[in-house]
């Protein structure tokens, strides 16, 4: 923020000289030139001049110093409390779940479960998820869902892991995949001897036919495939038409790109639960015009 | 001066201080120069009609969230990289509210623990200068410094106290954060 040649440096050593004494005709005209020069050095010097003075109040800790006051903690704001109680309903409404002594079925809709987590176990279903949860053991029937836990078997009908840390698995009728996201994970084989140790961007993708793929991803897309995970869809060169198939998964409010609009690639970070944002963000980089009606966004 | 005692004075009252919650705000486009928005912003500001300001570090919010969609709309990018966040209008709670800004006691316990983590000599340049009120010169002699010396300081002490406010993060407000957005997306 501020190396000795930045603007901030520079516009804190005119301040420091200013305070010294007055300024000769010569180191006036510098400064000036200094200042038009560029913006940034204008709003430096403005900058340093409001530091300057919000320092003056130091002179308070001259006199007999103030009480100082114990920190209390701020209590839950309303809005807070608030949050989470349409979160929990939500929940509620959503989630159909019959709870049994052995198992736990979790199935998702159009929304992302956080299921009941503890220190050594953390659960979460992606939309049009399923997934029964026993007490050491997670299985994925189908959908997507990360599973974070210490010595926990993870499993699909083909792919077996033990996980020291956290997985990410997918399932449909074409592949099964395992993502280690953080930690290891342990691909079990035929036999309880044959074991494939995973570390965090290693995948293993299980096709149809039964044939298996490694790959490894960087930092970046673990993020970017993870983003879900914390409500938000990082879009990476997706189209708008992609893109508004992603918004449509989690959303009752279908977006509709119009054809002119549909091949545009875009990149970003946004809410998942927020389509309008998203259409309000095409149409003031990519210009156009939203219609909406009670069930769709129109983006033309 | 490029702006008047005044306008220093109301800037050093109410954007310094809370000038940390627009630049949290800032540091979700990894694309865009914070200290350039800031600076920018500043000016923008000082150049306003202050007077019928209700929020002033919302003002200021808003300033640089503009300066940010400029910046964008000018790179004629079709990418739309976080300006979801700039258009959320919608949002009561985006821009940082009165409540948000901290007061007079915390502003100084602040400034206390700024100047004790300055470097030594810095820091009494600094403690003799602006709260002890003894002019450079002056200063120069009870610290056995030259002149030259202590105007340096003096614009060290300056430049790591700016840095200071900008990086300023109360753990507290973590939890209930300035915005929606920062709790969401930071």
């Amino acid at each position: 923020m501020a190396t000795e040649d930045s603007p901030d440096y520079v516009a804190a050593q005119w301040m420091a000289r200013i305070d010294r004494s007055a300024l000769t005709q010569e180191e006036q005209d510098a400064l000036n030139r200094w200042v038009s020069a560029d913006i940034r050095h204008k709003g430096a010097f403005l900058r340093a001049q409001a530091v300057w003075q919000a320092t003056n109040k130091a002179r308070a800790l001259h006199a007999p110093y103030p009480a100082r006051v114990a920190h209390v903690p701020r209590s839950s704001s309303r809005r807070a409390f608030l949050g989470s109680a349409v979160a929990a309903s939500v929940g509620l409404f959503v989630i159909a779940s019959k709870t049994g002594e052995a198992r736990t079925q979790y199935t998702t809709l159009k929304n992302i479960l956080h299921c009941r987590q503890t220190p050594e176990k953390q659960l979460i279903l992606d939309c049009y998820s399923h997934v029964d949860d026993y007490s050491e053991l997670t299985r994925i029937v189908y959908g997507r869902c990360l599973v974070a836990g210490s010595q926990r078997t993870v499993k699909t009908s083909r792919l077996r892991f033990v996980i020291n840390g956290s997985l990410l698995m997918y399932k449909d009728a074409n592949y099964e995949i395992g993502l280690v996201m953080d930690g290891h994970a342990s691909l079990k084989g035929q036999h309880p001897s044959e074991y494939k140790t995973l570390s965090a961007g290693e995948q293993i993708t299980r096709t149809a036919a039964g044939q298996l793929h490694f790959s490894y991803l960087d930092a970046e897309a673990l993020a970017r495939l993870s983003a879900w995970t914390k409500g938000q869809v990082s879009l990476d060169t997706q189209t708008i038409s992609e893109a508004s198939d992603i918004f449509n998964r989690y959303n009752q409010k279908q977006l509709v790109p119009s054809f002119r609009l549909a091949d545009y690639r875009l990149s970003g970070m946004f809410d998942l639960n927020r389509p309008d944002v998203f259409a309000l963000a095409v149409k003031t980089v990519l210009g156009g015009k939203i219609h909406e009606d009670g069930q769709h966004i129109y983006l033309e | 001066m490029l702006a008047d005692q005044e306008r220093s004075y109301w800037l050093a009252k109410h954007i310094v201080p809370n000038e940390h919650l627009v630049r949290a705000w800032l540091a979700r486009f990894p694309d865009i120069e914070a200290d350039d928005i800031i600076q920018e912003g500043y000016v923008v500001i000082s150049e306003a009609d202050i007077s019928r300001v209700f929020n002033p570090i919302g003002y200021f919010h808003t300033i640089c969230r503009n300066l940010v969609l400029k910046h964008y709309r000018r790179a004629q990018i079709v990418s739309v990289t976080a300006i979801a966040d700039i258009l959320n209008d919608t949002l009561a709670d985006q821009t940082p509210s009165i409540e948000e800004t901290l007061d007079a006691r915390a502003e100084l316990q602040f400034l206390d623990q700024i100047i004790q983590n300055l470097p030594e000599t810095c820091r009494n340049v600094f403690i003799c200068r602006k709260i002890n009120g003894s002019p450079q010169k002056q200063c120069a002699r009870e610290l056995g410094l030259s002149e030259n010396s202590v105007e340096k300081q003096l614009a060290r002490a300056l430049a790591l106290i700016a840095k200071s406010y900008g990086q300023r993060d109360m753990p507290q407000r973590k939890t209930t954060g300035p915005t929606r957005g920062n709790r969401r997306f930071s």
